[in-house]
């Protein structure tokens, strides 16, 4: 080989190293500074400052909060949401939008290390609330909120704060506002209901479904009667009462606790699902199929649901294919709480007061609250109607998460959302059947060993159990007997006594 | 590259400051300038390794701490061996050790036996023709595990899965095999081997075409068939190769491939009894909880066993041959 | 490519080769078709999928995933440029390491031999987890939102460095010793003998840490907030994870009326797939050439 032809080959890749060192340098100089420092915005804050502002030094907030999917044109929504808040709080924010899939991993690991940020979202179902701030993650805000958020507090029903307290009964975050009440009961396609001319008002419980059930599945054989996901045995519809995991007997005096799996109606529950399933009203391969998938191509004629509420339909509408649907509740509607959304302040924040502050206006402010939830008008979305509007997806800003920023109450209607909406959402909210042991949760840190063990059998046996796929007269006592070599008997009575205790400073024992 | 050192001159001389430490020290000093040159050369990687590996351990102490955000890492409360305690009394502890060494095992022994052939093999055909094969055994390789389920998937749904179309055509039952435990290990080991055999045949082949073509030439002059030549040359020069990856892989014994074991069977509770390793048991009982302190507990105990089972496996491999042994 | 006249198999075309090809060939199927089906899912109307399920040859054509991808190529074209530069410096960079490591680790007359291989071993099994390592990569060494901390991490594998020491053990000594012998210092025999002869290695290994460099995401996800930075496999990373966190969460979402019809479909992702893989297939090549047989001491004169 020419020895000159290696040695140009050799400068052109030198060459290029150069390049990427060079581009590789200049990519860390153009990136912002590290996140999290309160670095102060240049200008800005002297002109027009309102009362508030004239004395406070100006902050920069970072709010991270999850997104469906990053979105293109979080720039201008950001320099407007400063625009805006500057005169007002003297303080800008820096968005930090990470995606449901990390979201966790994330956070998780931003707290642990104990980084500088200020404002977050969490709630009981990802990114936990209550553990969180048990390993203390959030900032107090006991006193915060009524001292800088005095505007917020008042506008919401004093359940609402009580609820959003944690298990040790301190308030360590605040809700995102919205519907609080829930029912519980099925799902079911218009078009067949009519086509078999089935009354609804004839369902009040699993048993009356059945030969609705059993006319599909004579006369359609394309179609899934029943759908069963997660859960199906609702306590409350079999005379039990209380909240998430801590059930008794309703009307009992001792509020004796009791493993939901134990009890004989639980037995008959999955039995009569595991005669669905073999009667072929369940597909077969329930367990394992993804439900938002099979629900996207209409087939599903039934299903339950634990959220039901008014007006919900029409949100179903745009998951199933387009297929209308009704809801028939099995359960009254309970107030069911706020903590599947809100808002925290981080322990490590600089500027607590104004993370605060800036929070009361994002909850009252109509104007801050749909900047942050929609973008700008024109560019983001465009007004339908006096208080409706249109998202653009084109328009680079659609995440449409305002549920996970505040409350959306004061927020925009979406095309398709009744005028009365909000209305009714406080309305229903306010009249929802509050249960007896509302506001009491559980600190599962005494028992962090048991809960760990569990929630794997729980996973073990969960799908195939609980959809009716497997056999519950042999399963159900597999799985009674594992929960207990887990270690459930011993989370129950630390359960119980911890109700006892909370019962007694409530006066209620 | 000039180097100012004093390779060749005598150890003892030269050492104004070295006085009463004595003679010890004086003569450890010597036989380090002795090897200083080949000190300088490992340095760069030996001090990116303290700083990006031994500085972060200081993260094991959290496997015996109740770690709290605000407390941090040092101020957090001591609580001895309790984060371990949830692995250990559990009902499933044996079952996961089990299923996770029993599988390990599987995966070092077919993915070693089988890349080794397919290295042997590939020796033995034109370059051309390797350069194709080669390049499809990596193509798993850039695959996650989670779209390698959407494959499986192709083969394993209940309705219009490959596998159950031919059973059908068989006039065989349709088998739901996310709801049975018996198949995954078939299944597992089969995966594990298409998506992982490409990364050890390289590393034999590579190791396979430095063998200087001497050996074969008076091999073949000596009338050697190639099956003879493979036995009696490729594989014994290739030895310590193998000898290093399979040590090292013994390590790995208790731990788990993660990805495998939570997509390919789709997190499906019926199939744990074959599926569920440590790994995946572990972030299943710790999701929801999310506590660092159990998590790194089990890690621990993971690197432990790993550990005392490399010393066991070095010491064996020193035993047989002192050429083969990893230090 | 070099000729073969040293290869075993070069003269003689036998039954066994037939048979070595046929098993390669079989092979080759095994590895291609799963591939050519997340290809087939990627231009599958997405409907048809749900309907028939995946199929090698589309039932209904559609490039939806493709445009629907496409509709912010700039994103695309940036995480591709910061993917190769992570590949090339990372590579490069972790190659020399790679080889000096091991070098030092493979010679037996070294004093500190067995310390120095432990002490690298060491790291293969034990960590101290993820949160130190942020806290060193972020307050200490300020690396956050820089491609650096791309690059950093992973750039030294312990388990590379002792498969790089096995193959340069198989050096013959008595090259390094006469070298010695000839008075020539321990930096040129490394440059001069060691790494001309691991050049199969080399590839190898070069191979395996490129392919790393291009299939991580997981510390853009943790280090980088800033979307110009961000790589092609973090892209592709958050598709999944969204509809993993979709598909576990249904029973939260459902209550909180969440849009999923935004969410990218199953074709979706198998076209981020094969756009996050398919540049690498043309790196292959590039690497196969170093697999030359008969580099010999002979050829090192030349």
């Amino acid at each position: 080989m020419p020895t000159k032809k290696i040695s140009q080959r050799k400068l052109g890749i030198v060459l290029m190293l150069l390049a990427l060192f060079v581009s590789a340098c200049s990519s860390k100089a153009d990136s912002p500074s590290a996140s999290g420092e309160s670095d102060a915005p240049s200008s800005g804050s002297s002109g027009s400052a309102a009362a508030p502002s004239a004395e406070l030094p100006p902050v920069k907030l970072t709010y991270y909060f999850p997104q469906g999917e990053l979105q293109k044109d979080y720039a201008s929504v950001e320099e407007a949401v400063n625009q805006y808040i500057q005169p007002k709080l003297n303080a800008t924010v820096k968005f930090m939008p990470v995606v449901f899939g990390d979201y966790e991993q994330k956070l998780n690991t931003i707290v642990s290390s104990g980084e500088n940020f200020d404002i977050g979202w969490t709630s009981n179902w990802m990114f936990n609330y209550e553990s969180n701030a048990e390993k203390g993650a959030f900032q107090d805000l006991g006193e915060l909120l009524p001292k800088y958020g005095a505007d917020f507090m008042k506008s919401l029903p004093e359940s609402v704060i009580e609820g959003s307290k944690t298990s040790k009964g301190k308030l360590m975050a605040i809700p995102n506002y919205q519907v609080a009440a829930k029912a519980f009961g099925f799902v079911i396609q218009k078009e067949y209901l009519e086509k078999y001319n089935f009354d609804v008002n004839s369902i009040k419980s699993f048993e009356d479904l059945e030969p609705f059930l059993e006319v599909i599945k004579k006369n359609e054989p394309d179609a899934i009667p029943y759908f069963s996901l997660g859960n199906s045995f609702s306590a409350i519809a079999h005379g039990y009462a209380g909240i998430d995991n801590t059930y008794y007997k309703k009307g009992d005096p001792d509020y004796k606790l009791i493993q939901l799996e134990s009890v004989p109606e639980y037995m008959t529950h999955t039995q009569m699902l595991y005669d669905w399933f073999n009667k072929g009203y369940i597909p077969k391969d329930v367990a394992t199929a993804n439900f938002d998938e099979t629900l996207k191509t209409g087939k599903i004629v039934s299903y339950v649901d634990w959220t039901l509420q008014p007006g919900g339909e029409a949100n179903i509408f745009s998951h199933n294919g387009g297929h209308e649907v009704v809801f028939v509740p099995l359960t009254q509607p309970e107030f069911s709480g706020v903590q599947p959304t809100m808002t925290f302040i981080s322990r490590t924040s600089k500027n607590p007061e104004r993370a605060m502050m800036f929070l009361n206006l994002m909850n009252t402010d109509s104007k801050l609250f749909n900047l942050m939830a929609y973008g700008i008008e024109g560019k983001h979305y465009d007004k339908v109607g006096a208080n409706t509007i249109k998202l653009k997806p084109e328009g680079g800003y659609a995440p449409d998460v305002g549920w996970a920023m505040g409350n959306v109450i004061i927020g925009y209607l979406k095309e398709g959302q009744p005028e009365d909406t909000w209305q009714k959402t406080i309305e229903l909210n306010n009249t929802a059947f509050v249960p007896d042991i509302f506001g009491f949760s559980f600190d599962p840190s005494g028992v962090k060993t048991e809960i760990a063990n569990l929630d794997a059998v729980f996973k073990e046996y969960d799908d195939a159990v609980k959809s009716g796929s497997v056999d519950p007269a042999v399963y159900l006592p597999k799985m009674v007997n594992a929960l207990k070599k887990a270690g459930s008997e011993k989370v129950l009575q630390e359960r119980q006594k911890q109700l006892d205790e909370w019962l007694k400073s409530k006066g209620k024992k | 590259m000039e180097f100012d050192d004093n390779e060749g001159s005598k150890p003892t001389m030269g050492f104004d400051e070295v006085n009463e430490l004595g003679k010890r020290i004086r003569s450890e000093w010597g036989l380090f300038k002795k090897n200083y040159e080949l000190f300088t050369l490992g340095l760069p990687g030996l001090a990116f390794i303290f700083i990006f590996s031994y500085l972060p351990m200081l993260g094991i102490i959290m496997a015996f701490k109740d770690f709290h955000y605000d407390k941090g890492i040092w101020g957090s409360a001591w609580v001895g061996f309790k984060n371990f305690e949830f692995f250990f009394v559990s009902d499933t502890a044996f079952r996961i050790t089990r299923n996770t060494v029993l599988y390990q095992a599987g995966y070092l022994f077919f993915t070693t036996v089988f890349s080794l052939a397919f290295a042997v093999m590939l020796n033995e055909i034109s370059r051309k023709s390797v350069k194709v094969y080669q390049t499809a055994l990596f193509l798993p390789y850039f695959l996650s595990w989670v779209v390698v389920y959407y494959i499986v998937f192709t083969l394993l749904d209940l309705k219009n899965g490959l596998l159950n179309t031919v059973l059908a055509a068989f006039g065989a039952e349709p088998h739901n095999w996310y709801l049975e435990s018996g198949p995954w290990p078939y299944i597992l080991n089969i995966v594990s081997l298409w998506k992982n055999i490409g990364f050890s045949t390289l590393v034999y082949f590579a190791a396979i075409i430095a063998i200087s073509p001497e050996y074969y030439e008076a091999a073949r002059i000596d009338g050697a068939t190639r099956w003879q030549m493979a036995r009696k040359i490729t594989i014994p020069l290739i030895t310590p190769i193998i000898s290093i990856l399979l040590i090292l892989s013994v390590g790995g014994l208790v731990s788990g491939d993660f990805g495998l074991h939570y997509f390919i069977p789709n997190n499906s509770g019926m199939t744990f009894p074959t599926t569920d390793i440590i790994d995946t048991y572990v972030y299943r009982a710790l999701t929801k909880l999310g506590d660092v302190g159990m998590a790194s507990a089990v890690g621990l105990f993971q690197s432990t066993v790993g550990l005392v089972l490399v010393l066991l496996a070095n010491a064996m491999a020193k035993r047989l041959n002192p050429e083969n042994s990893l230090w | 490519m070099v000729g073969d006249p040293v290869t075993p198999a070069a003269n003689q075309t036998s039954m066994a080769n037939i048979l070595i090809h046929a098993l390669f060939i079989v092979v080759f199927l095994a590895m291609l078709l799963p591939f050519l089906l997340v290809l087939a899912i990627s231009v599958t109307q997405e409907n048809s999928l749900i309907r028939h399920g995946y199929r090698l040859i589309p039932a209904v054509f559609s490039l939806d995933a493709y445009s629907y991808i496409f509709r912010s190529p700039l994103l695309l074209v940036r995480a591709y440029w910061i993917t190769i530069q992570t590949t090339i410096l990372g590579t490069l960079g972790s190659l020399i390491l790679t080889s000096l490591t091991a070098y030092v680790v493979s010679r037996k007359d070294y004093r500190y031999v067995r310390g120095t291989t432990f002490y690298v071993f060491f790291t293969m099994l034990f960590n101290g987890g993820l949160v130190p390592s942020y806290i060193l990569m972020t307050q200490y060494l300020h690396l956050k939102d820089t491609i650096w901390a791309l690059i950093l991490p992973g750039m030294l594998t312990p388990f590379y460095i002792l498969i790089m020491k096995g193959f340069i053990g198989e050096i013959p000594r008595e090259l390094i010793e006469s070298a010695k012998v000839d008075g020539a210092r321990e930096w040129r025999i490394f440059f001069r003998i060691v790494l001309p002869l691991s050049k199969p290695a080399l590839a190898t290994l070069g191979l395996f840490i490129a392919f790393n460099y291009w299939n991580s995401w997981f510390p853009a996800l943790l280090y980088v907030n800033n979307e110009r930075l961000v790589p092609i496999q973090l892209l592709l990373t958050r598709m999944m994870n969204t509809i993993n966190f979709l598909s576990t969460n249904s029973q939260f979402m459902s209550g909180i009326s969440i849009d999923t019809s935004k969410f990218p479909n199953l074709s979706a992702r198998m076209a981020m797939t094969v756009l996050a893989a398919g540049p690498m297939m043309f790196v292959f090549p590039f690497f196969q050439k170093y697999f030359v047989k008969g580099l010999t001491v002979g050829s090192l004169k030349g």
